[in-house]
């Protein structure tokens, strides 16, 4: 299976999904003007990877700054997939990095922590610029 | 944008929904597993939906306060904190409208600090500004009513605005602004007119702000007040007053 690239633009993230490591990041800010446009190989990418996910450690690293709603309904239903995924054995733990400036970003984080059930989320204080 | 991908599985609860519906009735045995299960989908989305709205609240919020604080940024002047050139004018031109609905007086002072040039020559531009943060800071300080306040006009040059302000008032408050910037006491070694910092006031106002009362006209008269108090020989304000008959006639409500 083929890595994900899409490089940043300014108003949507960075996306570095890496299947041989079994990394996958996301940072950056995300607005873009269609959401579910931009999303939706985002998707069908995860939809491939983890059909063919064993019980290898998979690492989600974000680091999502900032987004608009459709934004955060896309980050929602990533999450609903990565649940749905642990639910059934798959092994995922997502990082939610976020600048202990940006109160928002933290606060948006304790959301999406706290709607999922079986997926492992942790709230990951880090300072602007690191990974 | 089209729901559709990011609104699956909503558009998913209300397929089967409708499925259910017009299925046989009266429910099969099946039927009630389905209704558990589709009402677990249509809790756990609804409380997805609360979280959503809470979240775009929280960016809302965050963009409201950048907001708010790009317009005072941007209104006001970053060396001295005072209102700036642009946010001058439109407090100005708000003041003058409100004093033509009340036909009340109003007033103006042009204010320069003297020998400002030579002062930046002598002890350098970073005790220049810090000579102009301290010459605003004191205006500001003098005035006092909620409707007054004092613009930095441009270089060692600032603006104080007084509504509802009559003449003899006006020169009281001019002298007041004059004696806070003498207090301070910053020398002033290659001043010709004292061995530390002066003002230099001109001051004008009108009795009546009448409707087709000109704004630029008594600028005008501020001005030349101004220029009158540095020929007759600096620190000291000169005072003009107009009558509404003077101050009327086509203009836009700018300075300059």
């Amino acid at each position: 299976m083929q890595e994900l690239i899409i490089e940043a633009t300014k108003s949507s993230p960075q996306i570095h999904f890496d299947p041989a490591g079994h990394v996958l990041e996301m940072s950056g800010e995300s607005y873009p003007e269609n959401a579910a446009k931009f999303y939706a190989p985002v998707f069908d990418w995860l939809g491939r990877y983890l059909a063919g996910l064993g019980e290898e450690q998979v690492t989600v690293n974000l680091a999502i700054s900032y987004f608009n709603s459709s934004s955060s309904k896309a980050l929602m239903n990533l999450f609903d997939m990565f649940d749905e995924a642990c639910r059934t054995g798959r092994r995922i733990t997502v990082n939610w990095r976020y600048d202990p400036d940006n109160e928002t970003a933290q606060e948006c984080g304790e959301e999406f922590k706290e709607d999922v059930c079986d997926l492992p989320f942790n709230l990951v204080a880090c300072g602007p610029g690191q990974p | 944008m089209s729901g559709s991908g990011l609104f699956a599985r909503e558009e998913e609860v209300i397929r089967r929904a409708e499925e259910l519906l017009a299925a046989a009735l009266p429910p099969g045995p099946g039927a009630g597993e389905e209704f558990t299960s589709l009402l677990a989908d249509y809790r756990k989305l609804l409380n997805q939906a609360r979280r959503l709205v809470r979240i775009s609240d929280m960016m809302q919020e965050d963009l409201n306060r950048l907001n708010t604080k790009l317009a005072d940024l941007s209104s006001q002047d970053g060396l001295t904190g005072l209102a700036n050139r642009r946010r001058l004018d439109e407090r100005l031109a708000d003041e003058w409208r409100r004093a033509i609905r009340g036909r009340e007086a109003f007033s103006l002072v042009m204010i320069d600090i003297d020998h400002f040039k030579r002062f930046n020559d002598t002890y350098g531009h970073a005790a220049g500004d810090e000579c102009l943060k301290a010459v605003a800071a004191a205006l500001a300080a003098t005035l006092q009513r909620p409707c007054e306040f004092v613009a930095r006009y441009g270089g060692e040059e600032f603006m104080a605005v007084l509504p509802e302000t009559p003449h003899a008032g006006l020169l009281l408050m001019a002298e007041r602004l004059r004696a806070a910037v003498e207090a301070l006491d910053i020398p002033h070694a290659t001043s010709p007119t004292a061995g530390h910092v002066t003002v230099s006031l001109g001051a004008a106002s009108l009795v009546r702000v009448e409707r087709d009362a000109n704004l630029s006209t008594l600028c005008q008269a501020a001005d030349q007040a101004l220029y009158e108090a540095k020929a007759q020989g600096r620190n000291r304000a000169v005072g003009a007053v107009l009558d509404p008959e003077a101050a009327t006639g086509p203009g836009s409500c700018t300075c300059g």
